[in-house]
C-alpha cells in the first residue's frame, strides 16, 4: 500500500502548537520506514494522520492511492494494522481471543477467525500460550498478541507507534523479528515510528526524521542519526 | 461475512450483561417495573375511555312537545338542531308496552289509561359534555314543552372519567421517559465498561454503526427481558385485577376490556424502550466519537 503526503501541516489548537509544518513524503508499497526523532517532534502526529485519527489543517494524505480526506475512518482502517507503545489488550479474553477479536467484529466467519489466529499465534511464537490471560503474560508476549491483533485482518499497512518502546532489549528483538517476517513474507508497508537507536542501525532501511514539525532527513538505508552531527 | 456479525453481536451481549450482571438485573426490574406502571395505566385509561363512552350513551335527552303539537311534526327541525346527533320519535303506547311486562296488563290498565303517555322524542347529543347549553336551547323552541335529561349525575361521572383519562395520558408519558432514561443510563455505564473493545474496534475499521449495534443488541435483549417479565405479570394478575375493577364499576362490567392488547403493548413496548434508550446513549457516545 502506498502513501502519499503532500504539504502536510497541522496544528493544536487552542495552544497553538504546530506539530507538523509543511511535511512531504513518498511512501512505495511494500517500504519499511522508519520514522525517528525526539518526543514531541510530529512522529505520533503524522501516523495519526494515516489512520484519520486527526485531519490536517492543510495539505493531502492518500493511502493506497485514496484521499483520507475523502473517505471515512473505518474504510480507511479496514486495509492497516495499528500496534501502540501500550498493549492495550483485553484484559477478560485470553491471547486466542484477543487476537481473534479484531476479525470477529468485522463479521469474518469463525472458522476463518480460527484459521488466521492460529497461524498469528504460529507467527508471534505463542501458539502455546493461546489460552492464557494477558495478566498471565509477559510484558513482551502481551506485545506479541498486540502485534498479532494488527495483523488478523490480513493489512497491506502496518503502522507502529513505538512498539517497543516498553520493551527490554531481548523482547524488543523478538518483536522485530515479527515485523521482519511480515514484511518479508507479505510484503506489508510498514511505519514504525521509535526511539530505539540500536533498531534502526541494525535494520538499515528508510529512515525519516522530524524536529519540530519538519522532515530534516530521509535516507535510505540510513541510521539512527547521521554520522558526525549527532542526530 | 456479515451475517456472523449478528452472531458476534449476541455472543458479545450476552458477556457484556454476565460482566455486568447487577447493573443488568437493575436495569431490567426498573424497566419491568416502568412497563407495569405504564400498561396498568394503559389498561385503566383505556377501560376509564370505555366507561366515559359508556356515560356518553347514557346522556340522553327526552323532548316532550306542547299540548296540541304532534311528535312527529317536531321530528326533522330536532335532527338539525344544532349540538343534536340524531332524534328518534318515542310513542307513548311503546312506553307504555314496555311497562306492561314489569307490572302486568290487568295492573296497569287499573293503575293509568292506554293512553296515559304522551310521544316524545329521544334525542342523542354530539357533544354530551355540551348537553346543559344545547338544552338551554331546545327550551326555548316553538313547539316544545318540556326537556328531561341525567342532568348532573352522568353528566359529572362523564367529567370524571375524561379528566382521569387526561391525567393518565400525562402520567403514562412520564412513565415512559423514566424508562428510556434508565435505558440510556445502563448503556452508558456498558459503554464506559468496554471502552477497550470500542478503541480496537475503531482501529479494525468497524463503522460507527457496527459499534454502536453491539449495545443495541444488548439494550433490545434487556427490553426484552424486561417486558416477557412484565407481560407474564400482567397474564397472571389480569383476571384479578378486572375482578377487582368490576367490583368498583359493577356497571360497566361488560365494558372492560382484557388485558390481551395491554400484554401485547408491553411486549412491543420493552424492546423499543430499550433500543432508544440504546440508541440515545451511543448516539453521544459512540456516534459522536467515531470518525
Amino acid at each position: 500500500m502506498d502513501i502519499v503526503i503532500e504539504n502536510v501541516a497541522k496544528e493544536y489548537r487552542p495552544a497553538g502548537f504546530s506539530a507538523l509544518k509543511d511535511v512531504s513524503l513518498n511512501i512505495r508499497p511494500g517500504e519499511w520506514v522508519f520514522l525517528v526523532g525526539a518526543s514531541g517532534m510530529g512522529k505520533t502526529t503524522l501516523l495519526k494522520l494515516l489512520y484519520k485519527e486527526e485531519i490536517p489543517d492543510r495539505g493531502r494524505v492518500l493511502v493506497g492511492g485514496e484521499d483520507v480526506a475523502k473517505i471515512s475512518g473505518s474504510r480507511l482502517r479496514r486495509g492497516m494494522g495499528i500496534v501502540f507503545q501500550s498493549f492495550r489488550l483485553l484484559p477478560r479474553k485470553t491471547a486466542h481471543e484477543n487476537i481473534a477479536y479484531g476479525a470477529e467484529v468485522l463479521g469474518v466467519a469463525p472458522s476463518e477467525v480460527r484459521r488466521r489466529t492460529l497461524e498469528i499465534l504460529e507467527l508471534v511464537g505463542l501458539k502455546d500460550k493461546g489460552s492464557r490471560l494477558p495478566s498471565e503474560l509477559s510484558g513482551g508476549e502481551q506485545q506479541r498478541i498486540a502485534v498479532g491483533r494488527s495483523l488478523i485482518n490480513q493489512p497491506k499497512l502496518l503502522i507502529a507507534d513505538e512498539p517497543t518502546g516498553d520493551l527490554d532489549p531481548a523482547n524488543s528483538e523478538i518483536v522485530l523479528k515479527i515485523f521482519e517476517n511480515v514484511h518479508r513474507e507479505r510484503n506489508t508497508t510498514i511505519l514504525f515510528a521509535t526511539h530505539a537507536v540500536e533498531i534502526v542501525d541494525r535494520m538499515q532501511k528508510r529512515v525519516v526524521r522530524l524536529e519540530h514539525g519538519r522532515v530534516v532527513r530521509d535516507e535510505i538505508g540510513g541510521y539512527w542519526a547521521m554520522e558526525g552531527t549527532g542526530t | 461475512m456479515r451475517s456472523w456479525a449478528l452472531f458476534y453481536r449476541l455472543r458479545d451481549a450476552r458477556e457484556g450483561i454476565a460482566r455486568n450482571v447487577w447493573a443488568s438485573v437493575a436495569t431490567v426490574i426498573l424497566i419491568t417495573l416502568t412497563l407495569l406502571m405504564f400498561g396498568s395505566f394503559l389498561w385503566l385509561n383505556a377501560n376509564i375511555g370505555r366507561i366515559a363512552l359508556l356515560l356518553e350513551r347514557q346522556v340522553q335527552v327526552r323532548v316532550f312537545p306542547e299540548e296540541g303539537v304532534a311528535a312527529q311534526s317536531l321530528l326533522s327541525s330536532l335532527e338539525d338542531f344544532p349540538g343534536v346527533e340524531g332524534a328518534e320519535l318515542v310513542s307513548g303506547a311503546s312506553v307504555y308496552d314496555q311497562l306492561t311486562p314489569v307490572f302486568g296488563r290487568e295492573a296497569l290498565l287499573r293503575a293509568l289509561p292506554p293512553d296515559a303517555f304522551a310521544d316524545s322524542l329521544s334525542l342523542r347529543l354530539a357533544d354530551p359534555g355540551r348537553a346543559d347549553e344545547v338544552v338551554m336551547s331546545l327550551r326555548e323552541m316553538d313547539g316544545v314543552g318540556e326537556v328531561v335529561w341525567g342532568q348532573g349525575f352522568a353528566q359529572s361521572l362523564y367529567q370524571i372519567a375524561t379528566g382521569l383519562q387526561r391525567v393518565g395520558t400525562i402520567l403514562i408519558a412520564g412513565f415512559l421517559f423514566v424508562a428510556v432514561l434508565m435505558s440510556v443510563t445502563a448503556m452508558h455505564l456498558a459503554i464506559l465498561n468496554r471502552e477497550g473493545e470500542i478503541e480496537i474496534q475503531r482501529w479494525v475499521g468497524v463503522s460507527p454503526w457496527g459499534i454502536r449495534s453491539q449495545f443495541l443488541v444488548e439494550a433490545l435483549l434487556l427490553g426484552t427481558f424486561a417486558s416477557v417479565i412484565a407481560g407474564a405479570a400482567f397474564l397472571y394478575a389480569g383476571d384479578r385485577i378486572q375482578r377487582v375493577i368490576t367490583g368498583l364499576v359493577p356497571f360497566a362490567a361488560d365494558q372492560l376490556q382484557s388485558p390481551t392488547l395491554v400484554i401485547g403493548i408491553v411486549l412491543v413496548m420493552g424492546p423499543v424502550l430499550g433500543l432508544l434508550g440504546g440508541g440515545l446513549a451511543t448516539q453521544r457516545t459512540i456516534g459522536a466519537g467515531a470518525q
